[in-house]
């Protein structure tokens, strides 16, 4: 059975890939190819710490395997809805299941990197490499079983509002300490150039992530028990991790439905107004939408806090900025999500500019005032006027151009989602692959508030207030003019093009 | 009104090819005003994808379609006005209840706030949906799916409907229902195209019919016409052709 989905799983990744699908497919392989060529960059720069990077690197990889279907969406080609008739058992499905998730571009280039630990080893002799590439397989069909246990286990706790904001709690941190862990390394060493204190590296190398490199390190010095322990740590946990995901699976996988308050008296004035409506009551209602911006606003309140460690309320002012910011990146694939209700929009008559303007009213008002009270909060606790013109100046061009954004991208890139009635809430499998959207999103917005920043530098280069709060009215204008100008765009779009947009979003 | 001197719906030379496959060939079809039009035809003859097509939900490679003379792909906005839709498995607003969705699209087409009211309790009530007034859409069965969707199709009081397999899934008490709501549409003025795979219910419902097969129609006409005295499942056999499992196919279905 293990043996026919992989083979499955091989078919299905060769037949998607033709277009959007399989731009996505090659960005993410180069991207991931990319960060595996840093991985053994790292190792072979590094000389006598080369040990210590390693493990942090494994640990962010770890972390990524963990945390990124649940923040990007994945298609996992070959569904458990899929087997759901024949006659197996939940363990025997979890683990054809994992045979089927080790086919793909993301278990071969995190091979790719994890060989990292081959380089590693052959510094320490020829048992050590070889220990190394055994420890790189082994880590390989960890991460993919722990990664597909938390996709499942999410998708089965996601059953309210506040299940799926919580939810993002977690993964909101842990990216954001992938990305900004510096912080709390110079908080804990007191610079870059002492290097890790021993305590910590003696950590990364007994969590999971640091077996293999244990293992390796163990193999180099003769120390069989310690080598052969860690090993068999990393075939243990992956056989827990088949376990738990067995147990998971007999779990249904009908999606939960949010029951409505009132709703029966709604009779909005307008086609903007029905418009807007709608929206803010997709926004309250979709499970995946409530995760996605309670992840922006845990990441952003994460990354804004940690300074707090070493002491600097700097970052404060903007952390409904960088809320917005990423907002903008989870929204990108607006119109996608929809999936092919889009069909409603083009048969109804002479709408296409009510409904872009609409979306985009409703996006701000869902984003804005979050945003906007998270800036005042900030601005407060830091205090200084100088960095209170940048959170002034920078945030009414994203949330302006970010209100363009989504929906300019979202009808000039579709993306290919399962539609709304035949998939579940769970952001980790039905989320869409919108990673290349949030990062195309989140490029745009630092090209479109260029200007503001480059008023704001100039301004703190000349240490001319009265020029930074020029940023302001700027920001203010420049937003406006974006969210008005792409809006417009957009609806011309969906004018002249809303059959193929809904051909390419199709999947019926 | 002008409109009236043409044919409910014209498919000229229509024609859309995906890939290598040529789903719709070059079809040619009327549809009379007034008349409760039958398109049927086996899996994959095209009937979706002509439909589509005709509606404006899907651009030809060739060919055109008119809606009462409108021609929907030059004047989209006009030909929208006439025609209500109901597609075949296709998402809706699922975050909405039926009510809030009716609501919703009715606003969108300028339906007066008082006028609209009235006609979405009638619909959710006629068609027995009024019960599920705090359900999402996302939580409908197929049926009910399938009947919020023919009120919406409704809402507008549109002259042409296009409906997409609308018995489908659908039980038959509220069968009943839509073939009594499709008569008396067709009798106060209306035109209704239905595609369908239950001969006997065409039989029933419709006046007129066409044949689809492999992306051609071949067979079009008054239902009496095309059955030329036969049943008119025994007519679509002839002319689709069938294909029977000879007594060594499946031999091991009996072990």
């Amino acid at each position: 059975m293990v043996g026919v989905l992989m083979r499955t799983k091989l078919r299905v990744l060769r037949h998607s890939f033709t277009g959007t699908r399989a731009a996505q497919m090659v960005s993410g392989a180069t991207a991931g190819v990319l960060a595996a060529a840093a991985t053994v960059w790292l190792v072979l720069a590094n000389g006598d710490r080369a040990g210590d990077m390693l493990a942090i690197v494994l640990a962010s990889w770890v972390i990524g395997w963990v945390v990124g279907p649940m923040m990007s969406g994945t298609d996992p080609g070959i569904r458990r809805e899929h087997l759901a008739l024949l006659p197996l058992t939940h363990r025997q499905i979890a683990i054809a299941l994992f045979g089927a998730a080790l086919v793909g571009i993301g278990p071969a280039v995190t091979l790719v990197a994890l060989l990292a630990l081959v380089c590693y080893g052959a510094a320490l002799g020829g048992t050590a490499a070889a220990m190394g590439l055994l420890a790189a397989v082994l880590t390989v069909l960890l991460v993919v079983a722990l990664s597909n246990v938390v996709v499942t286990g999410i998708g089965g706790l996601l059953h309210s509002r506040w299940s799926a904001a919580l939810a993002a709690i977690p993964w909101g941190i842990l990216i954001c300490l992938a990305a900004q862990g510096w912080v709390v390394v110079v908080a804990v060493t007191g610079g870059p150039d002492k290097g890790l204190p021993a305590a910590l590296t003696t950590a990364l190398r007994a969590i999971p992530s640091g077996w293999p490199l244990a293992a390796v390190e163990a193999a180099g010095r003769g120390d069989w028990p310690v080598a052969v322990g860690a090993l068999a740590g990393l075939v243990a946990l992956t056989g827990a991790a088949l376990l738990v995901w067995g147990r998971l699976l007999r779990r249904p996988v009908t999606p939960p439905v949010i029951q409505p308050a009132g709703g029966r008296d709604w009779q909005p004035a307008t086609a903007r107004a029905a418009i807007v409506g709608k929206e803010l009551r997709t926004w309250s209602r979709d499970l995946v939408r409530i995760h996605f911006l309670a992840f922006a606003l845990v990441y952003a309140a994460t990354y804004t806090l940690l300074p707090l460690l070493i002491g600097s309320t700097d970052y404060l002012p903007l952390t409904g900025v960088f809320a917005a910011v990423l907002a903008v990146g989870a929204s990108a694939h607006l119109y996608s999500s929809d999936g092919t209700a889009l069909w409603q929009t083009l048969m109804t008559p002479g709408v296409e500019r009510a409904d872009v303007r609409g979306r985009q009213l409703a996006w701000l008002l869902t984003v804005g005032p979050v945003a906007a009270l998270l800036t005042a909060a900030g601005v407060v606790a830091n205090g200084r006027a100088e960095l209170a013109s940048w959170a002034t100046g920078l945030l009414p061009v994203v949330l302006g151009a970010g209100a363009g954004l989504v929906v300019l991208v979202s009808v000039h890139v579709p993306i290919r989602i399962t539609d709304p009635h035949r998939r579940g809430s769970n952001p980790g499998q039905d989320g869409g692959a919108i990673a290349g959207l949030v990062w195309l999103a989140i490029g745009a917005l630092a090209v479109l508030s260029a200007p503001v920043l480059a008023l704001l530098g100039l301004g703190r280069a000349r240490h001319d207030q009265a020029l930074m709060w020029t940023a302001t009215p700027a920001g203010i204008a420049i937003g406006w003019m974006l969210a008005w100008g792409f809006g417009r765009l957009a609806a011309r779009r969906l004018a002249r093009s809303g059959p193929e947009l809904l051909a390419r979003i199709g999947t019926t | 009104m002008t409109t009236n001197l043409h044919p409910a719906l014209r498919l000229a030379r229509l024609t859309k090819r995906f890939a290598d496959t040529t789903a719709v060939d070059g079809i040619d079809l009327t549809v009379p005003a007034g008349s409760l039009f039958g398109l049927v035809g086996p899996n994959g003859a095209g009937k979706t994808t002509a439909l589509s097509m005709a509606v404006g939900l899907l651009r030809p490679d060739a060919g055109e379609a008119r809606i009462f003379g409108t021609d929907v792909w030059r004047d989209p906005v006009a030909a929208k006005r006439l025609v209500g839709v109901l597609p075949d498995g296709m998402a809706m607003t699922e975050r909405l209840t039926g009510r809030e969705m009716l609501t919703y699209l009715g606003r969108l087409r300028d339906i007066p706030a008082h006028e609209l009211r009235r006609r979405v309790d009638e619909l959710l009530s006629v068609l027995e949906l009024d019960k599920a007034d705090r359900t999402l859409l996302l939580g409908y069965s197929a049926g009910m799916r399938k009947k919020i969707g023919l009120a919406t199709a409704l809402l507008a009081a549109p002259r042409l409907l296009v409906l997409d397999e609308p018995f489908e899934a659908v039980d038959p008490l509220s069968a009943a229902t839509i073939r009594a709501i499709l008569r008396r549409f067709v009798a106060g003025g209306g035109s209704v195209v239905l595609s369908s795979h239950v001969m006997p219910l065409v039989e029933q419902v419709c006046d007129t019919v066409a044949v689809m097969n492999g992306g051609h129609v071949v067979a079009a006409g008054a239902i009496d016409e095309v059955r030329d005295g036969r049943s008119l499942d025994e007519a679509f056999v002839a002319l689709v052709g069938a294909r029977t499992a000879g007594k060594e196919e499946l031999s091991w279905l009996a072990s």
